[in-house]
């Protein structure tokens, strides 16, 4: 506790019922779509239908228990951890690279095992990235137009942690970095003259960085033109499709889908969301969609509320870098832009994903606890 | 002031996600609401029924069939290894590798694909008796080639899922197989594809290729037959060959459709060409005399080039009928290398012909600026050049069509399912390389070679006149550098009949290992063989033969309809079938015993018809 800047104790403020109901929401739905998913495959896999269930429910709890943390921890600690953790995080990727460290999935290299989890350190960028920057533009506010003092060393950094998620060949999570870093350079207010310069170099680059692997060509095909390989690079695209076309207004009913029973391969981890509709139909659709677009809407406000600059890139950048998941998943299980690695938060198994998600809306709470009232930070 | 700006910028932020959120909206609303719900079902896909092949007449050399494989929805299965227990007896295929198929990661798979008619009845019989659970059997189409072997380098071979993988099968898959559209038909049919082959002479010409290459221990036989007066191929034979049903059994070099894309030295035959562009050139006249001394020799070449035998003093026409090597060499003498090289070029050497084989060589014909002082005098004879037999055969459509080499065709026509002409071929001159007067000395010349004396002698065809040339061309052996004193290509062409040329025959017998190499012993009567056969087939007359034409077809008088008046026909000679009417008449009982034809009744021709009359029809 670093009274120094701290007017009012923070403890007494009460939380954002509203969002803390959303998260809880999510959470649950994501709890349902895990269990239906996956029991098929579950008990093939292992014998134990409640296997991916009963795993999700541990990552779950975890998570929850980071987001208290988060939620708890003064605002300006979290600010003096965000070194700590950027060269923690920075620490992890690197060293999925050595080889016995780092285990190869599915031809990546993105994760290793740590007590005999799986854990993919790029998830963990997500977050201390947003950090990060929240802190570093709060505290360049008045020189924003300052190039080489306000904009590139952040610049640096993100290109940086951006190339070495491309290097563990994970464009799509590459990508997702760099697209969430460049939504908050632009809120920052840097100037849009650099943006130009910089999509003028960003542009070219990344679509040569993404022709230079088979199967990202593969995916490209397969998007356009999904029954060019029907059984091979287009088999999920067009797998979903019918799983979403099936699902038709009311659904088949919550465990009555039957895409999921090999027909569509990550049905409980990257295509959950094509179970959910095939199940609960459109209007199951539209429900979750309108919770996560509850949550965006109440994690905007809570950044508008801020009065402080840090808080507000901070809440800012964590409310964006969920939405944006959750509507990058939903249009690709649609067909609507090609596939790829980005999970659906709170829905998607797989550890990292949904404990670095609960720990960013743990912080969007404790920013909403602040929030209502000001914070004065530097005098 | 700065705060104002930055909440512009949220905004822009908020309304692209906006726009987002709109975009999947629709595509959920597209995909869930309006998009109907039947592509599940995979009874509703469209068939793709592959367009026949088809020779000139009509004769079917490809066509689908259908047949059933063996599908496995896992969902539905109780116990892979009884389903393994029960099929693969059926199958004739191993418990374990059904048990291996059943337990991968998919719900569906192919257990056998395209099973055997009576493997079919079994599967079914065990599926009605409730034993293969999860198990379907599944109609797919499949590639049938009913004459097998007949032509099977031509038509190629298709994959497992009927899509072209060589030969025409390949070339023309598109037109073959049409791509799915959403026009909601059960069935799509892909054209048919008529070629210029005759079936009845494709078999002959295959039957003699066969036989030339196990009398001659050759490593393979190409015959061409082509029709002299449009380009049209009427035979493409190639041994050794294969059976395109069951391709996976043969060697993969017996699919090589040699005579389009095997490039070799075509040896003294080379000399009509040769001669015909000196002479077109006006290097050389018909009065020409050259001295065959045994050998060529020039000032620019250390050593002569060595002709087969001594033939004194020789003129083009003896050339080509002794098959003098110096003479050849000695009349190139007359005209520079690019112009030489540029006739050649006309009649297409050096280039792939327009035919539509997959992968055909273009031959090798080095430009003229890379010709060394060897070069000129032995292309002449045939040799530092290469050629593929469809470029040589149709070069020689330049001396049955006034000079013009012709477009060489493999396919006919192509026909729509609905029965619409879509393209025919029509005979297609292409380049002008000889004047009528050349092309017309060179058959002459030709035939001289089928004459008493001649290198072709064993070429005539009995009462037809045949122009032909022959050649034994060295094999140039890549491990030794240089030519091979074992390996021969025998070749001989002909044109008959000389006068009013209506077929083109090219043989290449190589490398013969039973003795005999040369071409006018071993290819010449191969020529002579098919074309006895050939004559009789297209009844081109032969001289001293009453010129004798039949349409071809045999009028049969059928007996009139049988009508009953008031006295009995006569019924004998009618067939049951024509009897049949008969037995529909209420008041008249008739009994036939035996079959065939009636040979008796009872009672006679003439007894006047009665109500309940009885007619007793004895059939033999």
């Amino acid at each position: 506790m670093s009274g120094r800047f701290v007017v009012e104790p923070t403890e007494k403020r009460k939380s954002d019922l509203l969002f803390l109901g959303l998260l809880l929401l999510l959470a649950g739905a994501g709890l349902v779509a895990v269990f239906s998913s996956s029991y098929y495959y579950a008990e093939k896999l292992t014998g134990d239908s409640g296997y991916f269930f009963k795993k999700h429910l541990w990552q779950l709890s975890l998570g929850g228990g980071c987001a208290y943390i988060a939620s708890r921890l003064s605002v300006e600690i979290i600010r003096k951890l965000t070194p700590v953790l950027l060269f923690f995080s920075f620490l992890l990727v690197c060293l999925t690279f050595v080889p016995g460290i780092g285990t190869q999935l599915q031809g990546a290299k993105r994760w290793f095992i740590i007590f005999g989890q799986s854990f993919q350190p790029s998830e963990l960028v997500k977050l201390s990235l947003i950090l990060y920057l929240a802190s570093i533009f709060a505290k360049k506010e008045d020189r924003m137009g300052d190039f080489f003092n306000a904009v590139l060393p952040p610049l640096l950094v993100v290109v940086a942690f951006a190339g070495l998620i491309y290097l563990q060949n994970d464009f799509s999570t590459a990508v997702f970095v760099l697209l969430v870093a460049f939504i908050m350079f632009f809120v920052a207010g840097i100037r849009l003259i650099y943006f130009i310069l910089a999509g003028s170099v960003a542009l070219p680059l990344s679509i040569i960085l993404l022709l230079t692997k088979e199967h990202r060509v593969q995916r490209i095909i397969s998007f356009l033109n999904p029954q060019a390989d029907p059984i091979g690079a287009g088999y999920q695209v067009i797998s979903a499709r019918t799983a979403l076309i099936r699902g038709g207004i009311w659904g088949t009913g919550l465990g009555l889908g039957t895409k999921k029973m090999g027909g569509l391969p990550d049905a409980h981890s990257d295509f959950v969301f094509a179970v959910l509709g095939e199940e609960t139909g459109f209007i199951g659709v539209i429900f979750i969609l309108t919770v996560f677009i509850a949550f965006a809407v109440r994690g905007y406000l809570i950044a508008a509320g801020c009065t402080d600059r840090y808080s507000y890139y901070l809440a800012f950048g964590l409310t964006t870098a969920v939405i944006t998941q959750a509507l990058f998943n939903i249009a690709v299980v649609s067909g609507l832009v090609p596939a790829t690695g980005i999970p659906l938060p709170f829905f998607s198994t797989g550890g990292s994903s949904i404990v670095v998600t609960l720990s960013m809306c743990g912080i969007l709470l404790n920013l909403s606890r602040s929030s209502s009232k000001p914070l004065e930070v530097g005098g | 002031m700065e705060e104002k700006k930055n909440f512009s910028r949220l905004g822009v932020v908020l309304i692209i996600l906006g726009i987002a959120v709109l975009l999947i909206l629709w595509r959920y609303i597209s995909l869930m609401l309006l998009t109907p719900n039947e592509i599940e079902n995979p009874a509703r896909q469209p068939v793709v029924e592959r367009g026949p092949i088809l020779d000139r007449n009509g004769r079917i050399l490809a066509i689908q069939t259908e047949l059933d494989s063996v599908t496995a929805w896992k969902p539905e299965i109780e116990s892979n290894e009884e389903i393994a227990a029960q099929l693969a007896p059926v199958l004739g295929i191993p418990e374990q590798s059904i048990l291996d198929i059943l337990s991968r990661q998919s719900s569906f798979a192919y257990i056998k694909r395209k099973i055997t008619q009576s493997e079919s009845i079994q599967v079914r019989r065990l599926i009605n008796d409730d034993k293969l659970k999860g198990i379907n059997l599944q109609r797919e189409f499949d590639r049938t080639y009913p004459e097998e072997h007949l032509a099977s380098h031509v038509l190629g071979i298709v994959d497992v899922d009927n899509r072209g993988l060589e030969g025409l099968e390949l070339s023309y898959d598109s037109l073959l197989r049409p791509e799915i559209t959403d026009s909601g038909a059960e069935i799509v049919y892909g054209n048919q594809l008529f070629l210029t082959l005759d079936v009845n002479i494709q078999y002959l010409t295959e039957t003699v290729a066969r036989e030339a290459m196990e009398e001659h221990e050759a490593d393979s036989v190409m015959i061409l037959v082509m029709d002299a007066q449009n380009g049209d191929l009427l035979a493409v034979a190639s041994v050794p060959d294969f059976n395109p049903n069951v391709y996976g059994n043969f060697p993969v070099a017996y699919r090589q459709n040699r005579p389009a894309v095997a490039a070799y030295e075509p040896g003294s035959v080379f000399k009509i060409f040769s001669i015909a562009a000196l002479l077109e050139v006006g290097g050389i006249s018909s009065y020409s005399s050259f001295v065959c001394g045994g050998s060529y020799e020039n000032p620019d070449i250390p050593v002569p080039i060595k002709c087969l035998g001594v033939h004194g003093q020789v003129n083009a026409a003896d050339i080509i009928k002794y098959s003098c090597n110096a003479g050849a060499a000695y009349a190139s003498d007359s005209v520079e290398a690019p112009v030489f090289h540029d006739m050649l070029v006309r009649f297409g050497f050096g280039t792939e012909t327009a035919l539509p084989f997959p992968g055909e060589s273009n031959g090798l014909l080095k430009p003229a600026s890379g010709w060394s002082a060897r070069s000129k005098p032995t292309i002449a004879f045939g040799q530092e050049i290469s050629t593929s037999a469809v470029q040589v055969i149709t070069a020689a459509t330049a001396f049955t069509n006034d000079g013009y080499v012709l477009e060489p065709h493999i396919v006919k026509k192509i026909v729509s399912p609905a029965g619409d002409l879509l393209e025919e071929t029509m005979r297609k001159p292409l380049v002008d390389a000889l004047s009528p007067e050349t092309a017309r000395a060179m058959l002459l010349m030709m035939e001289t070679a089928t004459q008493t004396g001649g290198t072709a002698r064993r070429a005539a065809i009995e009462g037809v006149r045949v122009s032909a040339k022959t050649g034994t061309a060295q094999v140039f052996d890549p491990v030794t550098g240089s030519y091979s004193t074992q390996d021969f290509t025998a070749s001989c062409l002909a044109v008959f009949p000389t006068d009013a040329p209506e077929i083109i025959i090219y043989v290449v017998i190589e490398h013969p290992k039973a003795g005999e190499t040369y071409g006018g012993r071993i290819a010449a009567p191969v020529v002579s063989t098919l074309g006895e056969s050939i004559v009789d087939y297209l009844n081109i007359p032969r001289s001293g033969e009453t010129a004798f034409s039949h349409d071809g077809t045999v009028r049969i008088h059928g007996l009139p309809p049988i009508v009953l008046g008031d006295a009995l026909p006569d019924l004998t000679g009618y067939s049951k079938r024509q009897l049949l009417p008969l037995l529909d008449i209420d008041d008249v009982k008739v009994t036939i015993s035996g079959s065939g034809w009636v040979v008796r009744q009872e009672p006679a021709a003439g007894t006047p018809v009665r109500p309940g009359i009885k007619l007793l029809l004895e059939l033999e």
